[in-house]
């Protein structure tokens, strides 16, 4: 049984997974050792920023590494490729410049 | 009937048919000039407005107001002959026992008469200008609810088409798979309209990016998208259909009327 | 061409060879990006409110648990690991996909029970879709998602009926991809919501 695991786990998916529940950890820490402080605005501003693009970057593996996009004709994976850059720009700059 | 009368018949269904695919475009241009430049209702008014400030919208536009609606009463009637060709295609593909294409149709139905009815509460708004303004705004919000919310057989009539669409199995489909999952789309994004009882501002309000704009957009692209189809398919001789007839007539056989034909030696 | 072939096949096809290969169909594909721009919009649609009262959305955001955020988020990541297990199963021939599946339903289940446990206690602290716009957004938008989880715990449990069959054929195949895919983008949407309602300060 351990060895037909194994077989099954042995692809890069699984390590990319490891690395997106690591970034979640991350960006959990990073959202949340922040709530106790009020008022540091900046701080704040900087970790939304950070937490924001770490989403994005997971969403990329996740559409790379999961959905097999890597894999796919260059059309689809641009398509997906600007989605990620595109609304990731964009909710940057509302965030940002709002 | 005898071959011509056969042919000459098969003449007059395709001039039908192809008006009735041209309907679309009708009574989208029908309906919308009328409607944005004449009624000015679209982009609609927004649900927070006072009850003096529609009043007043309404009083001071009354003439563009009742004949822009009436003219948008008229070009959305024209959306009748547009789903019935739909239906007719449906039917091609299910056979004669299958229920989509009465599911669509009915939905188109109603569809169709929601239009005409809010129309007519639009008139009955603008009659009497002298009457409460919150009476004027309770007209009006039915009008919007109508135009956003009523969904369910909106959305039946999009599966059903969907469901066609995905169950075309003929080499020449009428839909190909992404037009299938269009209408799908049309559905589901039609649902957005619901939320807009919750709403006077905001994405989901009727006036709002996902009560109005996004329905709306998807609405039209998707009709455009099928009409271009059934216009495209009746162009062949052949209607698409990979049967051969004679040139100038379409035929509006099933694969499996056809078969039959040919077995009996036509 | 792939699409024609069996599992069987497909797992002697060497990688080197592998010609670009669309997951499921492209058609599903449509509906996936319709789907991921209308968020899309949504998500901007938030921030541009956030922008008009960052202070008021603040004091609303701190109501909200960041800890079932999170865990919902590593739950969906499992699930997402859980799928794509399957797939390899079925790929190269291996046993027990079907048991992938269900672990990913089980998770689709889990998200559901810690999204109505959060939803509960927020109603039972009086707060709903229209005590302010932050919680219209809050509860519309994670209320979407988990429209979208419920169609996708749908598309799975095909994907457990086909995981049963020994070989899968071209078109049976092609399904699977699709509810994957679809599944893949639940997870997706999550990745953004969580950090968006309830990091973003």
């Amino acid at each position: 049984m351990t060895s037909t695991f194994a077989s099954v786990a042995r692809t890069r998916a699984t390590v990319v997974w490891f690395f997106l529940v690591l970034a979640t950890v991350i960006s959990w820490w990073l959202g949340t050792a922040g709530t106790n402080r009020d008022g540091v605005s900046h701080e704040h501003e900087l970790a939304g920023v950070a937490i924001l693009v770490i989403s994005f970057i997971k969403i990329w593996y996740i559409g790379m590494y999961f959905m097999e996009l890597k894999h796919a004709p260059f059309w689809l994976r641009s398509m997906f490729d600007v989605w990620c850059v595109g609304v990731c720009a964009g909710m940057l700059g509302v965030f940002l410049w709002l | 009937m005898s071959h011509q009368e056969m042919d000459s018949q098969a003449v007059v269904n395709r001039r039908v048919w192809l008006l009735s695919a041209w309907s679309w475009p009708m009574a989208l241009v029908g309906f919308a000039i009328p409607f944005i430049v004449g009624a000015k209702l679209a982009p609609p008014p927004a649900p927070g407005w006072s009850a003096e400030e529609l009043g007043n919208f309404f009083a001071s536009n009354a003439t563009g107001l009742r004949t822009g609606v009436l003219c948008a009463m008229f070009a959305s009637a024209l959306l009748l002959p547009f789903f019935a060709v739909v239906s007719a295609e449906i039917k091609k593909i299910e056979g004669p026992w299958g229920l989509l294409g009465q599911i669509q149709f009915g939905g188109a139905i109603i569809l169709v008469t929601i239009f005409q009815l809010i129309c007519l509460f639009w008139l009955t708004a603008s009659y009497r200008p002298e009457i409460s303004p919150e009476i004027t705004r309770m007209l009006n919000d039915f009008c919007w609810f109508c135009w956003s919310s009523f969904i369910p057989t909106y959305m039946l009539q999009f599966f059903a088409m969907a469901v066609a669409g995905f169950m075309d199995k003929r080499t020449n489909p009428l839909w190909p798979r992404w037009a299938a999952y269009l209408n799908l789309w049309v559905a589901v994004t039609g649902a957005g309209g619901v939320m807009a009882v919750f709403f006077k501002a905001g994405p989901f309000a009727w006036n709002g990016i996902l009560g109005f704009w996004i329905p709306v957009a998807l609405f039209v692209i998707g009709m455009s998208v099928t009409s271009y189809l059934i216009i495209d398919r009746a162009k062949h001789v052949d209607g698409g259909d990979g049967h051969t007839t004679k040139p100038g007539t379409l035929d509006l056989r099933t694969p499996r009327e056809s078969a039959v034909r040919a077995g009996a030696g036509q | 061409m792939t699409s024609t072939m069996t599992s069987t096949m497909r797992r002697r096809t060497p990688k080197i060879a592998r010609a670009p290969h669309i997951p499921g169909e492209s058609g599903v594909w449509l509906f996936i990006f319709g789907d991921m721009i209308v968020f899309a919009i949504l998500f901007l649609t938030y921030l541009i409110y956030r922008s008009e009262d960052v202070s008021g959305f603040a004091d609303a955001q701190g109501l909200l648990n960041q800890n079932f955020g999170a865990l919902n988020t590593v739950v969906l990541l499992v699930s997402s690991l859980f799928v794509v297990f399957a797939g390899r199963c079925i790929r190269l021939g291996l046993p027990n996909a079907h048991l992938w599946i269900a672990g990913a339903i089980g998770c689709g289940l889990i998200f559901s029970i810690l999204k109505f446990v959060e939803y509960g206690g927020k109603l039972a602290d009086g707060i709903s879709l229209s005590t302010n716009e932050f919680f219209m957004f809050y509860f519309v938008l994670t209320g979407l998602h988990w429209f979208h989880l419920l169609i996708g715990v749908a598309a799975l449990a095909g994907m457990y009926r086909l995981s049963l069959k020994s070989e899968l054929s071209g078109s049976q195949l092609s399904y699977f991809e699709c509810g994957a895919s679809f599944w893949h983008m639940v997870d997706l949407l999550w990745i953004v919501i969580f950090p968006m309602l309830y990091l973003v300060r």
